[in-house]
């Protein structure tokens, strides 16, 4: 059996590019890169089994979101022991630095500063903030598809998205504030 | 009527584009009257543009996206199995426990000796579990009360 049953191209594409997002919610989940591979790995395994059982109107991003969380609770509750946090170093493997031409370096250079501080002070949030900053933010998920995933009402993303949303912004205008002291240091 | 603090609350909802038609249009009217709707717009505004400048947050390795290709291009059976944990443990079970039967009763002592074979071979060489069957046995010809 196959990843792909039917369209094989086009599976395969989209089960492979959802990569980069599953790893990212592995990756806010645990907060460790073995980990969080380990994770997107088994997921796929898990969506090649049962993707005989999908549904041809099924959203498959979705889905796979799911089937990660599920395999990270299940794990959480084989340890039954909290989440083990672990620092992601700062200069972490798989740290997106697209060059791109067009922009000078100081351009560059404060867009990775600020992709910098946007990933810190995620790490920061509350693990239940994170993964739904994560799902909507980066993921473009809708509520009824974030409350899919996380198997909660629609009003709980709401209400836990605002106060995710809030808490972000401190620590965003906090991790801030050096450089803004900083600057008004310089004569 | 609703006051402030209920449009503050749909600016997100607006944002998100999870307002339906006519939400949009009950939020959208005070947002152009209001400095303390706008402000909260604009705030929220802010923070939206910079989460999507910082897209995406993590990029898969290589050898993670190598691995998941040769997942999908080779994958295990879609049947459920055991995880490889649970079998070795249940062949370490058995392999102690049968072993410890009397010699003389060949039946029970073979099948511990496999089981333990079968866990050393897991264990040391990592070598694939072959299947115990009847059929399997027979052919084997250790079993020859099967």
């Amino acid at each position: 059996m196959s990843w792909n049953r039917s369209d094989t191209v086009q599976s395969d594409a989209a089960g492979i590019e959802r990569i980069d997002g599953l790893y990212s919610y592995a990756l806010v989940l645990t907060r460790n890169h073995a980990e969080a591979e380990d994770l997107v790995q088994e997921t796929y395994v898990r969506a090649i089994q049962a993707i005989g059982r999908l549904r041809a109107d099924s959203n498959t991003k979705g889905w796979l979101f799911t089937i990660l969380r599920n395999i990270w609770l299940n794990q959480l509750r084989k340890r039954r022991t909290g989440p083990q946090i672990v620092e992601i170093d700062a200069e972490g493997v798989g740290t997106v630095d697209i060059v791109e031409p067009s922009r000078d370096s100081l351009a560059l250079y404060v867009s990775k500063i600020e992709r910098e501080q946007v990933r810190e002070a995620i790490q920061k949030l509350p693990i239940e903030f994170r993964e739904i900053i994560l799902l909507r933010e980066y993921e473009e998920l809708s509520y009824r598809e974030i409350a899919s995933v996380l198997d909660c009402p629609a009003g709980t993303v709401m209400s836990r998205l605002a106060r995710a949303r809030a808490k972000l912004r401190v620590l965003l205008c906090a991790s801030q504030e050096p450089d803004r002291a900083g600057k008004g240091d310089t004569p | 009527m609703k006051g402030c603090d209920d449009y503050c609350s749909s600016i997100q909802l607006f944002l998100d584009e999870e307002l339906s038609d006519q939400d949009l249009e009950e939020c959208c009217a005070p947002l152009e009257g209001c400095p303390a709707c706008r402000k909260e717009l604009e705030t929220e505004e802010t923070l939206s543009h910079l989460l999507h400048r910082s897209r995406q947050l993590y990029s898969a390795p290589e050898a993670l996206r190598a691995r998941v290709r040769q997942t999908m291009a080779d994958p295990l059976p879609a049947t459920p199995h055991a995880s490889m944990g649970l079998r070795d443990r249940v062949l370490k079970v058995l392999a102690q426990i049968i072993t410890a039967c009397e010699p003389s009763r060949l039946y029970w002592g073979s099948i511990g000796g496999y089981a333990a074979s079968c866990y050393w071979r897991r264990v040391t060489l990592a070598a694939p579990v072959p299947k115990v069957t009847g059929d399997r046995l027979r052919r084997s010809g250790r079993f020859g009360m099967l």
